[in-house]
């Protein structure tokens, strides 16, 4: 029984591996380079959050994403509230659009002064630049499909991230991200859905 | 004479012998060097004095060090710093090893969760009322809903507020503001430049444990030299109270060392030519260590300690007691013992009157309100009089017979015997040129007096100006201002910051202060906890307006039942005391912001960026049982080095007058103490001239080591005005004076090369004063032009 369970997990990874090979070594490296290769995005984004503490067991927020290599992401909600986060190499910054309370609408957080928000950015802008080496020391990776269509399984190595983060699953095609599903536990998981207005 | 001479000689060397023996059984059973400043800081009368002696001892910093990684790029520094900090943690010579951001454990966690609507600061108006609980819930929502949100979801449930979050940054922070302090790369500390990564360091090792600490600072040095092989341009920084202790003192006993072998060396030479004798050369310091010893001695059964400044000084002080033997033995002429004995009554009057005159002026020290300066009077009283004893006594019994001093360096000797000849001719030249001495000191800009602290500071400036560098960097208080708040009870004092947190803020609007660290801001006075703790709304009202929300929130029912527990809990909560942080880190941090010091609770509150003293000073106030004072540690400390100063000042001139009638009594004359003082006076407006000219503003240093120039000059010129009876003696009499002198220049010369800079002021004081004392004595000398 056991044996034959290894001899499905290795028939499946070899299936996983084959259509890479033939692709024209469409490998991890890869899609690392095809993703570090990306300067400028500029996306309509949704993002639809299941969880048990949710009335209705989700809720959804939508609005635009920017990014800007190397390192700075700007993601702005328009609906159902408007919010700005802007997050660069050393610091976060929330604002609350339209919050009538003056004196708390701009919050900065300094990346470096909480290693749990370190660590959780670099991992997410580690897979966003295409940084092989710091994506393979953060995680286990699994990469599937080829080059028009492929999917990347990522699990957190570390017992620090393991803490918030099950695993991610990442679609897309070619340099284009479509999807990223965060699993935090097991009734909590995020889908992130991206729709490129402008990509270079 | 009843007894036979044996009897008399047998008994005098058994007194000495006793007297040495058992100033030796002191020495070796209670030896003690102590080394706080503050037995040189007048007893404290005020709470102001009372709270600077309490900073001067810097109990609460003593074992705090200091570390800086440079010369390489950003990213090998902070692995070596991540290396060096590993290493160091698990060595277990240091308490604590920080090189960023402390991350929190578990204890600290705790008690900040379960106590955290009780501390933090304090708010105005309704802490949870229905409008605060919904914009507490749209935050959550907004984090729950952004990238961050798996590190939001952990806690979001207990702490709606966000109040964790915020108590978190407060104590991670440690209160500085953003642009000051450390710069973190990849959670590393780095300075603001990026030029070097910190370290910050907390020996077990407590202040009086110099071994420990001298271990924990070699282990530091180890593990570096281990970084150093793999990195060869690393270079490290150690400052810090911890460091510097220990390196003064090795500095010290370095310095010691190899000066006293090349004085020992140089000495010794010319001694050994002017004596021809080697056992003349060893006989020549009996007095001298006599006198250590017994000053020493007497001052350890008196204090129960002996200050290193006394020693020190006191050596200085005494060092004028070499020249006793020296005059003995220039007046043996191939004599025995006997004679050699006649000798010694024969100078012996002389003698007498120097050494007095100058004990005289040190009685006087006995009677200062400083303990250091009273131990410095009782050290110069007991050496002087023991070495003079020694030297009237002890030494004829030891002089070997038929001894009569060398001739080698007898051209040298003729020249200068006929330069002090002519010396007289020069008194009006001399007399203008002091003159213009004294007009110089009176109309210069320079300053006269060295008042600054650091002056007393065997740390070079050098290595301060590193220190002050890595405490800037790592935000660190560089010891410049502070609001000292003093009371009866830690529950006091923090109410009294607490009172002061409004105005320190509406200074800190005005740009008169940049930012502050006080012990309230972590943990407030209990009184302030129980007003928080009042002002928390019950589990019904709590719950109610929080179901009221509900229907404008995506949250299920009973989401945030966790936080409703913990509100409800911290209403029975007891407030947290200083005894409730036992055994977090947050009770090392707040150590040196609130402690017991002398009976009564003391918690400074530490002022950066300090830009209107005077506002700052408005804030001075005794009420309810508590002092608070604005301390300006440099100002402070440079006024109680004043009134050390001007007080030893004052002691001085009642001790010329106490020389004056003992040299009037002794001379049965008013006008002949005049003239014996002259040139000492003279030199000694000599050298300050000379010092404040060369850009040496007068330290406290400066100041005793002059008063080993009056001792010098005194006699000096008793020696030369003894020649007015006994011309016949003029040669041995100024061969003995002038041995004398260079003896004094090379021993205290040598002292100028030291790395210590009081040692240096001692040295080149009286390196310079030594010979003005014997050019001028030989210009007012009368005998010098009579003999033909």
């Amino acid at each position: 029984m056991k044996n034959l369970t290894l001899t499905l997990g290795a028939l499946c990874a070899a299936a996983l591996w084959t259509p890479a090979a033939a692709d024209g070594a469409w490998d991890l490296p890869a899609l690392m380079k095809e993703l570090g290769g990306i300067r400028l995005i500029d996306a309509a984004f949704t993002e639809q959050k299941q969880a048990e503490f949710l009335s209705g067991g989700e809720f959804a927020v939508s609005g635009e994403m920017h990014f800007k290599a190397p390192h700075t992401l700007r993601r702005i909600v328009t609906k159902p509230y408007r919010e700005s986060i802007i997050i660069d190499e050393s610091t976060v910054i929330i604002k609350r659009l339209d919050d009538k309370n003056e004196t708390d609408r701009v919050r900065f957080i300094e990346i470096d002064s909480h290693p749990s928000i370190r660590l959780f950015i670099d991992s997410m802008r580690a897979t966003m630049a295409g940084d092989l080496a710091t994506v393979l020391e953060i995680y286990e990776v699994e990469l599937s499909g080829g080059r028009q269509e492929w999917g990347l399984r990522l699990v957190p190595r570390r017992k620090e991230l393991k803490k918030f983060i099950r695993a991610v699953h990442v679609t897309g095609s070619a340099n284009r991200i479509n999807t990223l599903l965060v699993h935090e536990d097991d009734d909590t998981r995020s889908l992130i859905t991206l729709d490129y207005n402008f990509i270079r | 004479m009843a007894l036979p001479p044996t009897h008399s000689r047998f008994l005098t060397g058994a007194a000495f012998t006793a007297a040495a023996a058992a100033a030796l059984l002191v020495l070796a059973t209670r030896f003690t060097v102590t080394t706080d400043l503050t037995v040189f800081t007048p007893p404290g009368e005020t709470a102001k004095d009372r709270l600077l002696l309490n900073q001067l001892d810097q109990g609460a910093t003593a074992s705090l060090v200091f570390a800086a990684m440079a010369g390489a790029p950003a990213e090998q520094l902070r692995n070596a710093n991540r290396a060096l900090a590993g290493k160091l943690k698990s060595g277990g010579h240091f308490a604590a090893v920080q090189n960023g951001l402390p991350d929190f454990g578990d204890a600290e966690l705790e008690l900040l969760l379960r106590h955290r609507y009780l501390l933090g600061p304090p708010h105005s108006g309704e802490r949870f009322g229905a409008a605060q609980l919904r914009d507490a819930m749209q935050q959550r929502l907004q984090g729950l809903m952004s990238p961050l949100g798996p590190l939001e979801k952990q806690f979001f449930r207990r702490d709606l507020g966000g109040d964790l979050l915020r108590l978190l940054t407060l104590f991670r922070d440690q209160g500085a503001a953003a642009e000051a302090g450390p710069r973190l790369l990849d959670g590393v500390w780095f300075s603001r430049d990026k030029a070097r990564t910190l370290l910050l360091l907390e020996m077990r090792a407590g202040a009086f444990d110099p071994d420990a600490q001298h271990a924990a600072l070699g282990a530091l040095e180890k593990e570096f030299a281990a970084l150093k092989k793999t990195t060869p341009q690393l270079s490290l920084t150690v400052t810090g109270p911890g460091a510097f202790a220990l390196e003064t003192r090795r500095e010290i006993t370095a310095d010691v060392r190899l000066l006293s072998f090349l004085a020992v060396l140089f000495t010794g030479v010319f001694l050994f030519l002017a004596l021809g004798s080697l056992r003349m050369l060893g006989l020549a310091l009996v007095p001298l260590v006599f006198g250590i010893a017994t000053a020493t001695a007497a001052v350890l059964l008196a204090f129960g300690s002996i200050h290193g400044i006394t020693l020190t000084f006191g050596i200085t002080l005494i060092g004028v007691a070499v020249d006793y033997p020296l005059h003995l033995f220039s007046h043996l002429q191939g004599q025995g013992r006997a004679r050699g004995a006649g000798h010694a009554l024969r100078i012996w009057p002389t003698l007498r009157l120097g050494v007095l005159s100058t004990a005289i002026a040190y009685v006087v020290f006995l009677l200062s309100d400083f303990n250091g300066i009273r131990q410095l009077g009782l050290f110069a009283v007991t050496g002087l009089l023991s070495a003079a004893a020694a030297t009237r006594w002890l030494l004829p019994l030891l002089l070997p017979a038929g001894f009569s001093p060398g001739k080698s360096l007898d051209r040298v000797h003729r020249a200068l015997t006929k330069a002090a000849r002519a010396a007289p001719r020069a008194r009006w030249p001399v007399l203008l040129a002091l003159a213009l001495c004294a007009g110089f000191l009176a109309v210069t800009e320079r300053p006269l007096r060295n008042l600054d602290v650091d002056s007393l500071s065997p740390i070079s400036p050098e290595r301060r100006a590193e220190d002050r560098l890595l405490r800037a960097d790592l935000g660190f208080w560089a010891g410049g201002r502070m609001l000292a708040v003093a009371g009866a009870s830690a529950e006091q004092v923090l109410q009294k910051s607490e009172q002061l947190i409004p105005h320190l803020e509406k200074l800190r609007a005005e740009n008169a202060v940049g930012h502050y660290l006080m012990a309230a801001r972590y943990l407030p006075s209990a009184r302030a906890q129980l007003r928080k703790r009042e002002a928390l709304p019950d589990r019904a009202t709590l719950a109610a307006r929080i179901a009221g929300l509900g229907g404008d929130f995506p949250f299920k029912p009973g989401t945030f039942d966790p936080f409703i527990d913990d509100v409800e809990a911290a209403r029975y909560l007891q407030p947290l005391t200083p005894d409730g942080l036992t055994g977090t880190s947050f009770a090392r941090r707040l150590r040196p912001l609130l402690f017991q010091s002398g009976g009564q609770w003391v918690a400074p509150v530490l002022l950066f960026g300090v830009r209107d003293e005077h506002a700052l000073a408005q804030l001075d106030a005794s009420d309810g049982g508590t002092d608070t004072v604005y301390l300006n540690l440099k100002k402070e400390s440079a006024r109680v080095i004043t009134g050390a100063i001007d007080h030893t000042q004052g002691l001085l001139l009642w001790g010329v007058a106490a020389i004056y009638l003992l040299l009037a009594a002794s001379q049965r004359s008013l006008s002949v103490p005049l003239r014996i003082l002259l040139p000492t006076f003279a030199s000694v407006l000599g050298v300050t001239a000379v010092l404040v000219a060369s850009h040496t503003p007068l330290s406290l240093f400066h100041l005793v080591s002059l008063l080993l120039v009056i001792g010098l000059g005194l006699d000096y010129t008793l020696f030369f005005n003894r020649l007015n009876r006994h011309r016949g003696e003029w040669d041995h009499t100024f061969r003995a004076l002038w041995v004398c002198c260079v003896t004094t220049v090379l021993v205290f010369g040598i002292l100028t090369l030291s790395s210590t800079p009081p040692l240096r002021a001692i040295g080149l004081t009286v390196a310079l004063g030594a010979p003005f004392c014997l050019i001028l004595g030989a210009v007012w000398s009368v005998a010098a032009n009579k003999r033909g």
